[in-house]
This record gives C-alpha cells, structure tokens and sequence, in this order.
C-alpha cells in the first residue's frame, strides 16, 4: 500500500483542445516520498486511457503523454486519475482514486466547410491573381506613369534607363477582415455552426483577422493566436450556463 | 536500456535447473533425457522467438506419462513415480513459450522439485538450494510483474538496479520472521517427512552376530553411524556399548533375548551425552559403555545394559543418555553363571585343553583372567583385516597357528577361553574411539570403528570391561596412529559440524525439541532477576533513550530542516514582526503576502522563492544567498 502513497498527480491540458480529437495530456506524477521510490505504478484516467510508469524515484517528478478524446465541447471538469499497483502478478491490486483539480475548455469539433458557400466572396487562396493596390504591401511591379499614382512612387532610376516614367506598383497588406456570424453559417443544427465557426477561426486567425458575431454579441475582428483562442472558447462555452 | 522480458527468461530458466539440480540424481532415465531436450529446446525456441509447440499440445504430451507413472505408484514404491512426474511437467514447461502464466508454473514446479529431492536426502545442500531458489523466485515475481503490465517493458540500467534491490529486499525481511516463527510452528510427534521417504539402507558397523571365519579380508567404510555430543574424554574410555552377544553356538556369538536378570551397580564418573544417530535399519541405541540410563520416546532396555527404541526405524531420532564408562560394573547379588558359562560342544580341543590349563593354574577368576591377558599380550598376535584365518577351525587357527585377525577373532576366542576356564564372560557389539568436532563438540563415530569386545565377571567387583585386540603386538600402531590434522581434514570437520547443527536443529527439531525448547526459555525467564536485569539493561535503555531523544530533536527542530523551509520561516517570522501577517507555513499564499506588503524586497524574495518552488527544485547556492542578503537589509517600500 505504501507504494502508491504519496503521490501526487497533475494534468495538464495543452492549449488547444477540440472535442472529437485525441489529444495528448502531459501527466505528471510527483513521488513525495523521502526514502523510498514508487514501483510499477498505473495511472488510469476515468476516460479509460492509462499510463505504466516504471518507477518514480523518491521525491522526484515522472511525466509523461496521455492521450484523451472529449466527445462535447464545453468546459470538461478534469476527472479523476486512479493509481494503482499490483503485485504479485496481477494476485492483488491496490488503487487509490484522487480528484483532479479544476477542468478544460474543449473546444468544438472542427468541421472544414466552403468560404464561398457563407461569404458569396469567391476569393480564396492560390484561386485567383491578387489585384488589389495599395501603398505599403509588397513590390509587386512596374508600370507605366499614368499620372494619378503619387510621384513619390516614381522609380527614377529606371525611368532614367527607360526614357519614360514607370512608377513602383504595391501590392495591398491590409486584407479585410473575417467576421463569422454564427447564425448566418449553413449548418443544420448550432453544434454544426459552432464547429464551422471553430474550423474558420483555427484556419485564418493566423493569417487576417477574424471577428464573431455570437449570441447577438459582436467580437471585433483581431488577428493572432490568443485572439484565436478567445474566440474558440467563446463557441466551446456557447450556449452553456 | 534493458528489456525486463529478457532478464525474467534467463531467471526462469535459473529457477528450474536450481530446482532440478538437487533432484537430478534421484531421477530414473525417461525424465532425465526428456529434461535435458526440453532445456534444449526450449532455449533455441526462446532465442528464435518462434514456439512450435502450443500450450494445447504441451498439457496433452503430459497425460500419458501421468497415466504411466500413476499405474507405477504403489505404496512400496510411492516417491519415484511422482518426483518423476514432477520433473516431466517441468520439462514441459521450459519447453514452451514462457509467458508469464507458464513462468509461475516453472518457478512452482521446481520448488515441488526442489522439495521431492529433500525425500531422498535432506542435507544442509537443500538448504543452501532453498535460499537461492527463494531468493531467486522473489525477485523473478518483481520482474513478472512488470511483464505483465507491459510485455516489451524496457527499463534503463539504474532504474532496474532499484527494482532488482527491491525484490532481494523482501526476502531479506523475511529471513528474520523465518527465523523467529521456525521453533514455534507446531510440530508433529513424528515428522511427517518421513512419511513418503523409504526406509534408509542398512548402515551398521557391526552385524547382529560374531562369525569368525566367514571372510578372509574386511572392508572399512568410513560412514557416519552417529555424533554424540559430549565433553572430551581420553580415548581409552570411548567404548561405545550397542548389543551384547551373550551364546555361542559352533563358532558363532549370537544374542539371547532371553537374558538373565541382574541388578548393575553403578559407581565412578558419570558422562552424560546427546546422540545424533544416523537413520538405520538398526533398533540398537548406542550409547557410552555402559549407559546407566537412556532416554527417548518408546525405549526399552535389557539387563546386560542393551537399549533397543521402540519406534519406527529409518528416521532421525534424538537420545540422552547417562553414562559410567569406568570399565568396571558392579551387580547386586549373583548373576546367572550357567548362561554366562554355556560352551558349544563341538570346541576344539587345543581350545578346552588351553581353558582347562589356566583353570587350573589360577587360583581365583582373577588370576585366571590375569593368566589370560598374559597368554594373549605375549603370543604374539597380531590385529589384521586381511589373510584372516577362515573355515570351521578359523578360532583354533587364529589362537594355534596364524595369530593374527580382528577384534572378533581376539573378542571371541578370550571370551571362550574365558567361559573354558569358569568365568562367565560375554561379548559386547559396539564402537571404539571416534573423532572430536571441536568446532561442534561432539564425537562422530563412522562405520570402521566397529569393534567388538568382552565382558568378564568376577565375584565381588561385578563385570569388567576387557578388549582382548589391545593386546595385539601392533596394537599401539592401530589404536596409536591419529588421523592426520590437516588442512583438509579440519575442513571435513568444518562441514560435518555444519551438518550437524542441520541435523540438530532442522531435521531433527521435533515435538519434543519444542517443549524442551519451551521448558528452557520458561526456566530461563523464571530465573530472571528483575533488578539485575534492570541493572544490566540500564545502559542500553539509556542509549536507545539518547537515540530517540535525538531522532524527536532531529524531527522537530529547525536547524535540521532544508535550508528552504527555515529561510521560509524566517521570511514569514519578519513579515509577522513588521507587518502584523500571520501566516501558516501549509496555507501559505506568498505572492499575496507580496501583493499586501507591497515591499521591493518581499517582491523580489517571493518572486525567487516561488521560482524555485514551482518548478519543483531546491534554491540554488546563488538564490539562497541572495534571499538571506533581501532577509538582512531593511524593508523599503517601492514609492518612497
């Protein structure tokens, strides 16, 4: 028996967790023993996944992966691991259940749909040329000076070798920005447009930025990887107390 | 790194041959080729990783030779059948895949093995066998264990050194409870060992009559007969009384079961001993010459001082006996001459006329048997075991002729002399001499120390002890010459003294040694002076007081603490003195304490402390020191 005391276990969720996704945990395992070290040690979590653990050495840390699937989104109580080592062979098991502390926001399944089907906005990536100018994007040509560019944009050395003006042509950063209206997603049911909505954030909120109009509340659109994480917790606690 | 799997199959296979070893010899063919190709074939399959038997197959290829050994079972024949089952459903085994199931089945058959081979001969060997196998088995589970939680476990060379320490360490434990719980385990009158174990074969350095004659040339066999435990005495006086021939018929000494009443006299010094015989088909007890009392379960005695035990033979019994070996008997009123004088009539004339002669010059017995002695310590005899005198005639050609023989010849021609001339005499079985075990203390007389020797009764001092052999002209050179004490036979000792106390203490160790073990401690704490002890133990109640006075000061105090827990205290000490915070050391909440002082030093103790305390490490030499620097100077708040 007192090999399975003392011990103290820990999960700890990675950032991105979607519902339906195995998804590996880092469980870690802390021998608060002074003398003497935890052998063959099984940590069971209450979803089924276990982890054998050789042996835990005396006041030290093991850590390791487990791998766990949520079926719903939502906020996921943390559940409880149960420690348990048998000897000798499988004769007698001995098992302590210990109540993990706190939970996870489980995000909503990612379900990949077609930008064109909700926007109407035929533009998607690689589909067609880009021909929006601007001034602060990329140098993306040279053309001839029609008089309306500013004449900051003259390329003097060039229209020196040339013999006729040509002005730098740039190419547009700003991109506009995406703004999922969840009510306005084609899915039939709301799990089904929360999980659009999820798949449409995880896939540009990298790359422009993207705002969410929930539950008659307005997200301004933000680009970046916490405004991302924001938004998937505002679908995964949708609709919840 | 090491795969747990690998090291579990090398113990396996340890295991059956420690099991096997000791049960090896005591195997007939069938089993011993069939354990030897199963060895073989089931290392190549285990290396190969491919099994061509199934488990199906092995547990049918069994029931055949159950079925044949089970007809061979016979109560005359109980042992063999079944150690012979045993060793095949073992061979079976290691033949096979050794899944974790099939290993504890190995590990439970050879210590079936490994028990069956001790029906055979329990010798300290077994015990040596046991330690190991046990040992072995206890660490081979640990390792079975982790198989079975995962079959391709792989565990690096540190990690298994624990895991193997910890498998020893339950043994280990064990050995001291082993120990203490072995002399109070109840005990059975008769060791219920013995049971299945057949008879042991006949050992016994002298037969149950004295034939001169029968053989021209005897062999000496350095078996063990017993050990008496004992104190040192001169090897004159180590005669070791075990039957009295008291007929002879033609030229044979025999015992009469019916033997005369006699009431012996015992006076002189008494020797008391405790005696180890060896299991025998032999009823006699032997005992120092003459044993005035003898005590063991079911033991019944004759007149002419012959012990003869009750039980069942074969098995280890313990004997006590009191002893007078002085020599000389004395016997209230008279004995019973005519039984003590009855002569064949067939003896040889030369022999009458010789008896006849001394009858006649003597005027008492003990001038006769003076007379006797004479005749013998100046006839030139001489003590041989080969070209012996033999035939009908063999005593007449031992006296007239060849003059020289064993002790028989010498016991058994004095004997009729003495009878011939009118005194009643006897022959008396035993052994003589015997080596001491210093290291055990005690005698171990072997099988060639068989001697036979005679009895004479004269009027008003009783029987007198006489060895006819030590008048041979050589007899200083056979009685004389002491085995050398060298190396090697200080070593024999050595051992025969460990298998002694293996004896005495385990095999042996019975219903009877309990309670006598019982009656001792009893007496022992009856004998107890409460004061004395108290004085005696005083300095080590002192001591064991010391120690744990230290270990509570140890537990309790500060300074023994980790330094990070009483810079901790010393922090929170301070806050409490300047700021009126009482914090407990297990609710302690620092980076409020922090937030709430809201001093720069705190901030930056909290911010070091609560680094090192939440990723799980000790503070460093660098950390510590500056925490004491932050603890020494004056606490500042941040806007002033």
């Amino acid at each position: 028996m007192y090999n399975i005391k003392c011990l103290i276990p820990a999960l700890l969720p990675p950032d991105e967790i979607f519902a339906g996704t195995p998804t590996p945990f880092r469980l870690s395992i802390r021998n608060t023993k002074r003398f003497l070290p935890s052998f063959l040690i099984r940590l069971e979590h209450n979803s089924g996944t276990s982890l054998v653990v050789p042996i835990i050495h005396r006041n030290s840390t093991f850590e390791g992966n487990l791998t766990l699937v949520s079926g719903k989104r939502g906020q996921i109580p943390a559940g409880h691991i149960t420690i348990s080592s048998s000897y000798p062979v499988g004769f007698f098991t001995r098992y302590l259940t210990i109540l993990l502390d706190g939970g996870f926001t489980v995000f909503p399944q990612l379900l990949p749909m077609n930008m064109a089907s909700c926007s109407g906005d035929k533009q998607r990536t690689g589909d067609t040329a880009r021909s929006l100018r601007g001034i602060d994007g990329e140098l993306e040509r040279i053309e001839n000076y029609s008089g309306r560019e500013p004449q900051r944009l003259i390329h003097w050395k060039l229209s020196a070798r040339a013999g006729d003006l040509l002005v730098k042509g740039f190419g547009d950063r700003s991109v506009p920005p995406l703004v999922i209206e969840l009510d306005q997603l084609p899915g039939q049911n709301s799990e089904v447009r929360l999980s659009q909505a999820a798949w449409l954030v995880k896939m540009w909120v990298l790359r422009r930025p993207v705002g969410l109009v929930i539950n008659g509340r307005t997200i301004t659109a933000a680009g970046g990887r916490q405004h991302g994480l924001k938004l998937l917790k505002e679908l995964a606690l949708y609709g919840g107390d | 790194m090491v795969a747990i799997r690998s090291l579990a199959l090398i113990l396996t296979y340890t295991i059956g041959m420690c099991g096997l070893i000791p049960l090896f010899p005591w195997l007939t063919t069938t089993p011993r080729v069939i354990l030897a190709i199963a060895f073989i074939v089931g290392f190549w399959q285990d290396r190969k990783h491919e099994w061509q038997f199934k488990p199906w197959m092995q547990n049918c290829a069994i029931v055949p030779f159950f079925l044949y050994y089970v007809m061979q079972f016979s109560k005359a024949n109980p042992v063999q059948p079944f150690v012979n089952v045993l060793a095949i459903m073992l061979a079976v085994r290691l033949s096979g895949e050794k899944t974790v199931r099939h290993s504890l089945q190995i590990h439970a058959l050879s210590l079936f093995c490994l028990a069956s081979s001790s029906l055979y001969d329990l010798s300290p060997l077994f015990l040596v066998y046991l330690g190991f196998l046990l040992f072995l088995v206890a660490v081979a589970l640990v390792l079975l264990t982790f198989q079975s939680q995962d079959a391709d476990m792989q565990v690096s060379a540190s990690d298994l050194r624990k895991i193997l320490t910890a498998g020893l360490a339950m043994p280990l434990l064990a050995i001291p409870l082993l120990l203490f719980f072995f002399p109070l385990l109840p005990r059975t009158q008769l060791p219920l060992w013995n049971f299945l174990s057949p008879p042991a074969a006949q050992i016994s350095g002298y037969s149950d009559k004295v034939e001169t004659g029968g053989q021209a040339q005897i062999s000496e066999a350095r078996t063990l007969i017993f050990r008496a435990e004992m104190q040192k005495l001169p090897q004159q006086q180590l005669y070791w009384r075990g039957t009295v021939f008291n007929r002879m018929e033609k030229q044979r000494w025999m015992r009469d079961r019916n033997v005369p009443a006699e009431r012996p006299l015992f006076s002189g010094q008494t020797v008391t001993q405790t005696i180890y015989p060896e299991p025998s088909t032999s009823r006699t007890l032997i005992s120092l010459d003459r044993p005035s009392m003898i005590s063991v379960w079911r033991v019944s005695s004759a007149p002419d001082g012959v012990f003869e035990y009750g039980g069942s033979y074969g098995r280890r019994v313990t004997v006590t006996a009191i002893s007078k070996p002085a020599g000389t008997v004395g016997v209230e009123r008279l004995i019973n001459k005519p039984f003590y004088l009855h002569l064949p009539e067939d003896i040889p004339s030369r022999i009458s006329q010789l008896a006849g002669d001394i009858r006649r010059r003597g005027t008492s017995d003990r001038q006769r048997l003076e007379l006797l002695e004479t005749y013998f310590r100046n006839g030139n005899f001489r003590y041989a075991l080969k070209d012996l005198p033999t035939g009908d005639r063999a005593l007449e050609t031992f006296l007239f002729e060849k003059r020289r023989g064993h002790c028989e010849f010498f016991a058994s021609s004095f004997a009729v002399l003495l009878r011939g001339a009118g005194i009643p005499s006897r022959l008396v079985g035993g052994y003589l001499g015997g080596e001491y075990n210093e290291l055990g203390g005690y005698y171990q007389v072997t099988a060639d120390r068989a001697h036979v020797w005679v009895e004479a009764y004269l009027e008003g001092s009783g029987w007198h002890r006489i060895d006819p052999t030590s008048f041979a002209v050589n007899a200083g050179e056979v009685w004389g010459s002491k085995s050398s004490r060298s190396l090697l036979f200080k070593l024999r000792l050595a051992i025969d003294s460990i298998d002694h106390a293996w004896n005495r203490s385990v095999v042996s160790y019975d219903f009877e040694q309990q309670i006598r073990f019982a009656q001792n401690a009893g007496q022992k704490l009856q004998q107890i002076n409460p004061l004395r002890t108290m004085r005696r133990l005083l300095p080590y109640l002192a001591l064991f007081s010391v120690c744990c006075a230290m270990l509570i000061i140890f537990r309790t105090t500060v300074w023994f603490r980790p330094r990070e827990e009483r810079i901790l205290r010393r922090f929170l000490k301070r806050v409490a003195a300047e700021y009126g915070m009482h914090v407990d050391l297990p609710g302690l909440g620092l980076i409020e304490i922090a937030k709430a002082v809201d001093i720069t030093q705190v901030h930056e103790f909290t911010s070091i402390y609560a680094t090192a305390l939440y990723h799980d490490r000790r503070l460093s030499n660098a950390d510590y020191a500056r925490l004491i620097e932050l603890l020494d100077m004056s606490w500042e708040s941040p806007l002033q």
